[in-house]
């Protein structure tokens, strides 16, 4: 295990002391690491407001020293010599003591750090080489075309953190390709949410990453063009373009890489022939190679076999001059400069557009044309007027006057100006590029407010399926008790089942299950919505994993346990129950919960535990929040509906927050 | 239609039929238990249906070296390599060790079910 033998970098006598040393370390940088990202995140213009920082940069729950958390499956050998060396001396416990987080995430962070770590740097270097590496940034929406910005931040000379590239120029450039794409297009599949755009500043860590490219990787769904010249002091240039990248080359997990784009900020220069023919260098840069992902859907064909379909088919496009680059550089290389002039000044050849709009299909899309595909999407009026006339067919609306407004308090934080400019003030409707949110309150005749707040947001993924996310729907208390909120879910619920009907794509709900206590983790897996993501499997699977460390316990608790075991010591239980410290400390926190909620330790609550073990190893998908909510739901001795059940407490004290969905 | 839509037409047309908010925390528990009965005989219905249509292979093994590893242990005399084999442990010690490292989660289901 490198990692474990490499402890002797620290320089102490024996292993305990060098781990000690580690951990004391890795404990001060994880605090600086914690300031750092305080600095990163209240730096709004690190970005730009549609993007936020990265879940990878959260992983072990604060900033990680490496560029991509640590996975702990994959560093299995390190892991159990650590959990060993840790559960013999309790090492961890300081660890876990000193952070404020569990075991599983201190132990992701630790081992984050033994392999990133460089004993012979300061604290401060080592956090200015993270900042130096960047922080990866998340489009917001879920279908924003560029999926990860990696900005790369400073110190500067009043040792603030600041982003160390020309960050607007980006966004800038983003929002031009963005918009292009959403209009060409808004359903490509083209809108590749893994774009990777990683932007240096640093030269000798791009030549280095550039360095590790090999053009025979065989890499084909990940590209990286490096249009920018690279220049040695000397004026020699350093890096020839374009290359095909390996994922390990980057340092990000492979799931990542849809595409990526590597641009280093340092030598963008002027003038030269690569940038063609337009001024705007970042945006030319950047869609420039954009454009190489956009091509490669096109196959492998491309850009090799002359006599190719279509290398005839670009044959008429590539007779007009684009750029001196664009026109000696091969096929390729005159497609993505013909696609960056496009997109940043609108002009283009009509072979182009055809060659575009027949092979690439991106085509010019117009009003009209959105009614045939999305008839109930992406119109701001009608979506609106369906809306109201759903709500409308309430039963418990009957004879009263609808009115759907704005919630003032929404937007205190916006100019009028601004509110004016981003909704649509009769309707409450509010549109960006690819979401319309339909937000306000529901009133009666004598303008009494009925339901406060009823959000919901839709939008069209890039792979052409609508997702609703049901953002808010709170009924004002004089109203509930009465069926509201379960007419206006039914009769959305309806809408969007004839939205599918008409469009024929895929409808999705969506939620975020989170509220006080976790009391929403558990509420919405009792109304019956499945796990949306990876992270939402994760997070089950973390579960199952609590409740198999449970089973043992409890079952020798339902064999021999009484009432005095809920006083007892932890010492006391490792003696009764013949079990290690570790595990009678879990015994104890059990017993806890079952003194206080009454819960019946039987063999009916073991089978259900049971039940979903052998479930969740064979078909996992099974396991779903309801599965893990309605856990000892009739193993409770009150009747009392706040009691916890055990299922209660694994959706409100481990799983806690989830993202839910149904598929209309 | 879906398990996940059924499940919600069940729900609506139950709290519409009791005259109930959506907010299922808010049900009286009586009603909240009525509605659990009618949801787990769905979710038994589907689960039995999927479970009968994805049979999997009894009693999988797992390959040799996954079964023993070597741990570094402390030791008056320095850090030392010691052979361990997840065989010989309790169903209490694979427990433990289950939570901390997933890849052993699937063995310990099956000796655990084994243990039933």
């Amino acid at each position: 295990m490198p990692e474990i033998q490499s402890l002797a970098r620290y320089g102490q006598p024996t292993f305990e002391a060098n781990l000690n040393l580690a951990l004391l370390r890795a404990d001060r940088i994880y605090k600086e690491l914690e300031n750092v990202q305080g600095s990163v995140l209240s730096h709004s213009s690190a970005i730009g407001r549609d993007y936020q920082l990265g879940a990878n940069e959260y992983a072990a729950g604060g900033v990680t020293l490496g560029s991509s958390p640590v996975d702990l499956r994959s560093t299995m050998e390190l892991e159990r010599a650590l959990m060993y060396s840790v559960r013999d001396t309790d090492l961890l416990s300081k660890l876990t003591g000193t952070m404020s987080f569990d075991r599983t995430r201190a132990l992701r962070y630790f081992l984050d750090f033994l392999k990133h770590d460089d004993p012979n740097l300061t604290v401060n270097e080592v956090v200015d080489a993270k900042l130096a590496r960047g922080f990866a940034f998340k489009a917001r929406t879920l279908s924003n075309p560029i999926g990860t910005v990696i900005v790369p931040f400073k110190r500067d000379e009043n040792n603030r953190i600041v982003p160390s590239v020309k960050t607007a120029e980006y966004e800038s450039a983003l929002d031009k390709l963005k918009n292009f794409m959403l209009t060409k297009s808004p359903n490509s599949a083209l809108s590749a949410d893994n774009t990777v755009v990683r932007i240096y500043s640093d030269h000798s860590k791009f030549r280095r990453d550039a360095a590790q490219i090999s053009p025979d990787s065989g890499v084909t769904n990940t590209t990286m063009g490096i249009n920018i010249p690279v220049y040695g002091t000397g004026g020699s240039q350093i890096v020839e373009r374009p290359v095909e990248v390996r994922s390990s080359a980057i340092d990000l997990p492979p799931t990542d890489l849809g595409s990526m784009i590597l641009l280093s900020d340092a030598n963008i220069r002027k003038g030269t022939p690569d940038f063609g023919t337009v001024d705007d260098i970042v945006a030319e840069t950047l869609i420039h190679e954009y454009a190489h992902s956009v091509h490669r859907t096109l196959g492998l064909r491309w850009g090799t076999d002359p006599k190719s379909d279509l290398e005839k088919a670009y044959a008429p496009a590539a007779a007009v001059s684009v750029s001196d680059y664009g026109d000696n550089a091969g096929i390729k290389e005159h497609f993505a400069e013909t696609f960056a002039k496009f997109v940043i000044t609108g002009e283009a050849s009509d072979e182009f557009k055809q060659f575009l709009s027949d092979k690439v299909g991106l085509k010019d899309i117009d009003e009209t044309s959105y009614e045939d595909y999305a008839p109930a999407i992406f119109r701001n009026r009608e979506i609106a007027r369906r809306f109201e006339e759903a709500v409308a067919k309430i039963p418990a609306l009957n004879n009263r006057k609808f009115y759907l407004t704005h919630s003032g308090g929404r937007f205190n934080n916006s100019t009028p100006d601004q509110i004016a400019r981003e909704y649509d003030l009769e309707r409450g409707v509010r549109r960006t590029s690819d979401t319309i949110s339909i937000a306000g309150s529901i009133t009666d005749e004598n303008n009494n407010l009925v339901v406060n707040i009823l959000e919901r947001n839709f939008t069209l993924r890039p792979d052409g399926s609508i997702y609703i996310y049901h953002a808010h729907l709170v009924v004002n208390d004089r109203y509930q008790g009465q069926g509201i909120g379960t007419d206006i879910i039914e009769t959305s619920l309806e809408l969007y089942r004839k939205i599918k009907e008409e469009t024929g794509r895929k409808v999705q709900v969506g939620v975020y299950a989170h509220g006080p206590s976790g009391n929403g983790a558990y509420a919405w897996a009792l109304k019956g919505y499945n796990w949306q993501d990876q992270e939402d499997f994760d997070k089950r699977d973390q579960a199952v994993r609590q409740l198999s460390s449970y089973y043992p316990l409890l079952k020798k608790y339902a064999l021999a346990g009484s009432t005095s075991d809920f006083s007892a010591s932890i010492s006391e239980l490792a003696a009764k129950y013949g079990i290690s410290s570790l595990q009678a400390e879990k015994l104890q926190y059990l017993l806890q919960l079952i003194d206080q909620n009454g819960w019946q330790v039987n063999n009916e609550l073991l089978n259900q535990i049971a039940d979903i073990l052998v479930m969740h190893t064979n078909n996992p998908s099974l396991v779903t929040p309801f599965k893990l909510a309605s856990i000892g739901h009739r193993n409770k001795r009150t009747t009392d509906k706040t009691t916890s059940t055990l299922g209660r407490h694994i959706m409100q004290d481990i799983i806690r927050t989830w993202h839910g969905k149904i598929d209309i | 239609m879906s398990y996940f839509n059924d499940y919600q037409d069940l729900f609506l047309d139950f709290a519409k039929k009791n005259k109930l908010d959506d907010d299922i925390l808010e049900w009286p528990q009586d009603l909240q238990d009525e509605f659990f009965d009618l949801a787990q005989e769905l979710t038994k219905k589907v689960e039995s249906e999927v479970i009968a249509q994805s049979k999997k292979p009894a009693n999988e093994k797992y390959p040799e070296d996954f079964y023993t590893f070597t741990m570094i242990v402390d030791s008056p005399e320095g850090a030392k390599d010691v052979k361990v084999d997840v065989r010989e442990m309790s169903i209490e010690e694979l427990s433990d060790l289950c939570v901390q490292l997933p890849n052993y989660y699937s063995y310990y289901v099956d000796r655990l079910v084994e243990s039933l």
